[in-house]
């Protein structure tokens, strides 16, 4: 109990550490851990290293089995063009650079390999995490990230297969992948059809629900084990078995707890297994987390964009990808435990997650988005004609309404400018001959190149409540008004107080919804 | 670290998989799952020799036991004990004495000698705190009368069984024992107990209020604290010389009067849940049963003793205390098992060299039968209740026939609005100006701060327990403002299922789809709304109005 009780404490404080600092945990625990592991080796704690070892075990079936939980192809419907593209291309650059880069470092081959895919996948949960705290989820950006991390997770599954057979030739890796298909076909069958069987024919408890989807990565597990697979393969084709819709959504809520519980203590006890690393590893570190960032960034920028991303949408997405995974920590754990790699690169991969996942919060701020996005190559052709409006219609950010309110706009006869820092946007809207201005609506120049002091109106869905009260400003001398979207009672003060009408989304669905409910409500239930 | 050697995995994974086997045959034979772990557990030791409890394993099941106390203690808040402390203490001590007496003459009537007489009567005395606790969450009746007084009951006797432990320890010293030893021992566990109480409530009342607070809107930070919390209190608990089981207890009712013990207990209930089967499923590999055939007349009459004996001395305590014969029945049903401690006094008697092998294969066997027969009790209870009424064997007891009133909870007719952003609060607000009856949720308690006039709840709808608390079943409407597509799917997916009309809201056209296959009655979109408001607000400004003009 002594064991639980440090690993518990050292989860505590990173928990209250990350939450201090708005850090990620994971890097947190794993650093949480690093400390523990030195009090252990200076004597001053004592730890089970078998029931360290144990923890690190259910910790990597938990981790992957709830990877593969998520794993639903109904995530990617519609978008598994966009999503295969941007993950297979950075999967493939980074891989490569990572190989080339540690190579040329010094490394042998199979080290080479090992740093190249450990550095190809990025973060699941550190990705989810910051998507969630941002509520940006199931933005458009947020679901390709989600699909891509997705893709990766399962990339690293059957690399791993492949890379612990390397050293067997190319008949075991054959039989091998060949084993994992079968396994991955078993999983489908219960994906496809047993359980949405189970969920339409079955109730089952809370507790029978959770012991059913443990058994069943047991069971995978075990059966992964038997045809000579590494077990971490059978977990993650039972989380995937179990990632149809609604049984996806009814098993996570009963393994949240455990893989909570078992994550944060898989992380510490990593940490705490870890060798502190030579000043060469720490600059070969160094080296490949400018690779790393530098190429997911540019590469996954240049994709997303391509396949028809916004390019705010294909910046973010790519500052949110520049982190190695907790799936690299596994990849490295199984090249330690074979022998294939030494401690001190198991060591530069964990330095290299720990390092690039607590960059993630930062590099992902709104201003190095915009300083990204400001050296995308300006879309000139749409400014043409804004040159002799006046009595217009102007749009202040294209949003998910703009089309809508550009056709309702132009319905009345009315001239419409959208002025959007969206490189994509404004591409599309060049190809629908909408006169557009690439740039950010609170800046005064843009404002004034579109002849906002002449126009008839400015409507702004700015998701910034400060750039729309700069845009307020510039106008406030002029008689033309400013309609702001506002989603928040505060906002609309805001717009209120500085002389722009607020436009109260959440009130008017809120009163939508009011009229709705007075012809379709149920009836109220009779007093016994 | 090789990944290779997976011997917890491997047994683990059996016992994962044989309990989840046995819970479904179970399940068809209207068993109590506790019984199906440990029918489970005696399969894969005793039958079949498949796993060995180890150290890792072992670790996981008093995990599971702090946890399940951990979660009784965050049910009960101080105010909750208090009202039936006086009847707890009397019926512990009270069933403590009749038993071990009554235990006594029948081990000596059956022809075993003083000390193997003693060492069974002991063994016969306690109930098993986890199996009773476990069967009352299973029914969600902890914080009922009878579940507050059973609960009281089996804390008392904890405290009890420390006294004997101590006694014990005594006897198995080499050199003799005194009994001003036996006084200090005694003393200790007193005294630590008074100090453990006064930690705890010093810091219930200081300190964690304030770092939960500090923390409540990041329910991980919350989890993981809470379970470091449950672990520093155990192992305080130990170096005062208590058990694991007060310690745990006594951390929960510390987070019992905070405003997310709620949340807290339902985000703990699974991994609890998962750590307590491992728990009875261990109690099952461990069981010894190879001399327990040669004793099996004699381990059948204890077990009928401890079945039906012990609920009588119950129920003549409680229903003279002035309780109804409701209360005092159900309480009375919880105490028919031994405990797990019964194995512990059984093995430090032979141990101690004072008594043979048959008493410790006896208490097992006691312990396998009255666990297993008990769970049907308890979980039967009602049905149980009705023969006996029937019967009219209770009019002995001459107890009062009204049961004692206690307040529900139960929501009926109410609307549901999950999501405490800018919409929620909105549709809230005006729910309310309506007249109707509404229910806030959200798992942020700063947001639902922010809702006026409503009734609130912290919790994820994730959780189906969420879903029972807030009465979804018997709501007239649910709507989400969450913008949250897997919440929202699997709450309209639930609201289906229970066939209750949902509204929620469809923040991306993507969303559209499948809320549509699912049923939704409504879908919410503020960006749409906008839109329409938007050229609401331009014609009343006579905006569009003049262009139109202007075109004619």
């Amino acid at each position: 109990m002594t064991t639980f009780a440090f690993l518990l404490f050292a989860a505590a404080l990173a928990f209250g550490l990350g939450k201090w600092l708005r850090l990620p945990v994971t890097p947190m625990l794993i650093l949480a851990g690093v400390g523990l592991g030195l009090l252990a080796d200076g004597g001053s704690v004592v730890l089970s290293s078998d029931l360290l070892q144990d923890l690190v075990h259910i910790g990597l079936a938990v981790l992957v089995f709830a990877a593969g939980v998520e794993l639903s192809p109904r995530r990617m419907r519609g978008r598994v063009r966009p999503i295969v593209w941007v993950a297979l291309t950075q999967f493939l650059a980074l891989g490569l650079s990572g190989f080339v880069v540690a190579w040329a470092l010094g490394y042998g081959m199979t080290t080479a390999f090992y740093t190249g895919c450990a550095l190809s996948a990025s973060s699941t949960l550190v990705v989810v995490r910051h998507l969630q705290s941002r509520q940006q989820m199931f933005e458009p950006f947020g679901r390709l990230v989600l699909g891509v991390l997705l893709l990766q997770d399962l990339f690293i599954i059957l690399i791993l297969v492949i890379l612990l057979r390397l050293s067997e030739g190319l008949q075991s890796i054959m039989l091998a992948v060949g084993s994992t298909v079968l396994l991955a076909a078993l999983a489908l069958v219960i994906h496809r059809w047993c359980a949405p069987w189970l969920t339409r024919h079955v109730r089952l408890e809370e507790e029978e629900l959770m012991l059913g989807a443990l058994a069943l990565l047991f069971a995978f597990s075990g059966l992964a084990y038997l045809i000579e697979l590494p077990f971490l393969v059978g977990a993650f084709f039972a989380g995937f078995s179990l990632s149809a819709f609604p049984m996806n959504g009814l098993v996570r809520g009963m393994l949240g707890s455990l893989s909570a519980f078992f994550l944060a203590l898989f992380f510490i006890c990593i940490g705490a297994f870890l060798t502190l690393p030579s000043l060469t590893i720490i600059g070969h570190s160094f080296i490949l987390m400018v690779v790393l960032i530098v190429v997911t960034v540019v590469v996954v920028s240049v994709v997303a964009e391509a396949v028809g991303y916004s390019t705010r949408a294909a910046v973010e997405s790519g500052i949110l990808l520049s982190q190695t995974s907790e799936f690299s920590l596994l990849l490295a754990l199984a090249g330690l435990s074979t022998g294939q790699i030494s401690a001190e690169l198991f060591s530069m991969i964990a330095l290299i997650t720990v390092s690039t996942m607590t960059l993630t919060p930062f590099l992902s701020r709104e201003s190095v988005v915009w300083f990204l996005m400001r050296l995308h190559p300006r879309y000139r052709k749409g400014e043409r004609r804004c040159e002799v409006m006046s009595g217009h219609a102007v749009l202040l950010g294209y949003g998910r309404a703009g089309a809508r309110t550009v056709k309702l706009l132009k319905q009345h006869g009315l001239d419409v400018v959208v002025i959007d820092d969206d490189a994509g946007v404004i591409r599309k809207l060049i190809e629908q001959n909408i006169p557009c201005i690439q740039g950010d609506g609170s800046d005064p120049h843009m404002l004034e190149q579109a002849h906002c002091r002449q126009a008839r109106m400015v409507l702004s869905s700015m998701r910034r409540s400060r750039d729309a009260q700069a845009a307020i400003h510039y106008l406030q001398a002029t008689p033309v008004q400013i309609f702001v979207r506002t989603f928040e009672p505060a906002e609309a003060e805001q717009v209120r107080a500085a002389g722009g009408v607020p436009v109260e989304t959440a009130t008017a669905a809120a009163d939508s919804l009011i009229a709705w409910l007075e012809g379709n409500l149920p009836a109220r239930p009779h007093p016994s | 670290m090789p990944l290779t050697e997976i011997d917890l995995l491997q047994d683990l994974g059996w016992m994962v998989i044989t309990a989840a086997l046995f819970a479904y045959l179970g399940r068809l034979l209207k068993m109590p799952s506790i019984v199906s772990y440990i029918f489970a557990g005696i399969a894969l030791g005793p039958v079949l020799d498949l796993v060995e409890v180890g150290q890792s394993l072992y670790l996981i099941s008093k995990l599971g036991i702090a946890l399940l106390l951990f979660l009784v203690g965050l049910e009960l808040s101080f105010d909750k004990i208090r009202d039936v402390g006086r009847v707890a203490v009397v019926a512990g001590l009270g069933q403590v004495v009749f038993t071990a007496l009554g235990g006594l003459l029948l081990c000596l009537a059956l022809g075993f000698n003083f000390m193997a007489s003693l060492f069974l009567a002991v063994g016969l005395t306690f109930s098993s705190t986890v199996v009773v606790v476990k069967l009352l969450d299973q029914k969600g009746d902890l914080s009922r009368l009878y579940g507050r007084i059973a609960v009281g009951i089996f804390l008392v006797q904890d405290l009890v069984v420390i006294a004997v432990l101590t006694l014990l320890s005594g006897l198995d010293r080499t050199d003799g024992w005194s009994i001003l030893g036996l006084g200090s021992g005694l003393g200790k566990a007193l005294g630590g107990m008074l100090l453990l109480l006064a930690v705890v409530l010093l810091a219930s009342r200081f300190l964690l209020p304030r770092l939960f607070g500090w923390a409540s809107r990041s329910p991980d930070t919350i989890f993981i604290w809470a379970l470091f919390w449950c672990l520093l209190t155990t192992g305080l608990a130990g170096l005062l010389g208590l058990s694991l089981e007060v310690g745990a207890f006594l951390a929960g009712v510390a987070l019992a009067q905070s405003r997310f013990s709620g949340d807290l207990h339902r985000r703990l209930h699974p991994l609890m849940s998962f750590f307590v089967a491992i728990f009875f499923v261990t109690l099952g590999i461990r069981t010894d049963l190879s001399a327990a055939v040669d004793n099996w007349q004699a381990s059948l009459i204890l077990s009928l003793f401890v079945l039906v004996g012990n609920p009588l001395i119950f129920m003549i305590i409680i229903v003279r205390m002035g309780y109804s014969e409701w209360t005092a029945f159900r309480t009375s049903l919880t105490v028919a098992q031994i405990s797990e401690f019964s194995f512990i006094f059984a093995t430090m008697g032979l141990a101690a060299g004072l008594v043979d092998e048959s008493v410790l294969s006896i208490t097992t066997l006691v312990g396998i039968v009255t666990i297993a027969v008990s769970a049907y009790m308890i979980i039967y209870t009602d049905q149980i209740y009705a023969v006996c009424r029937r019967a009219g064997v209770l009019k002995i007891f001459r107890a009062r026939a009204e049961p004692e009133p206690e307040a529900s909870d139960q929501r009926r007719g109410h609307m549901i609005v999950v999501g405490m952003n800018a919409l929620g609060r909105e549709i809230v607000r005006k729910l309310v100006r309506r007249g109707e009856q509404v229910l806030a949720v959200d798992t942020d308690p700063a947001k639902l701060d922010q809702v006026e006039g409503a009734e609130t709840f912290i919790g994820n709808v994730e959780y189906e327990s969420v879903l029972e608390e807030i009465g979804l079943p018997d709501s007239r409407l649910v709507i989400s403002a969450l913008q949250i597509e897997d919440f929202n799917q699997l709450l309209a997916y639930r609201c289906r299922s229970a066939g209750v009309p949902c509204a929620i809201h469809a923040f991306d056209p993507s969303v559209i789809q499948d809320l549509v296959d699912l049923e939704v009655r409504y879908l919410l979109s503020p960006s749409l709304e906008g839109v329409v408001i938007q050229h609401q607000l331009l014609q009343e400004q006579g905006l569009l109005a003049e262009i139109v003009k202007g075109s004619k």
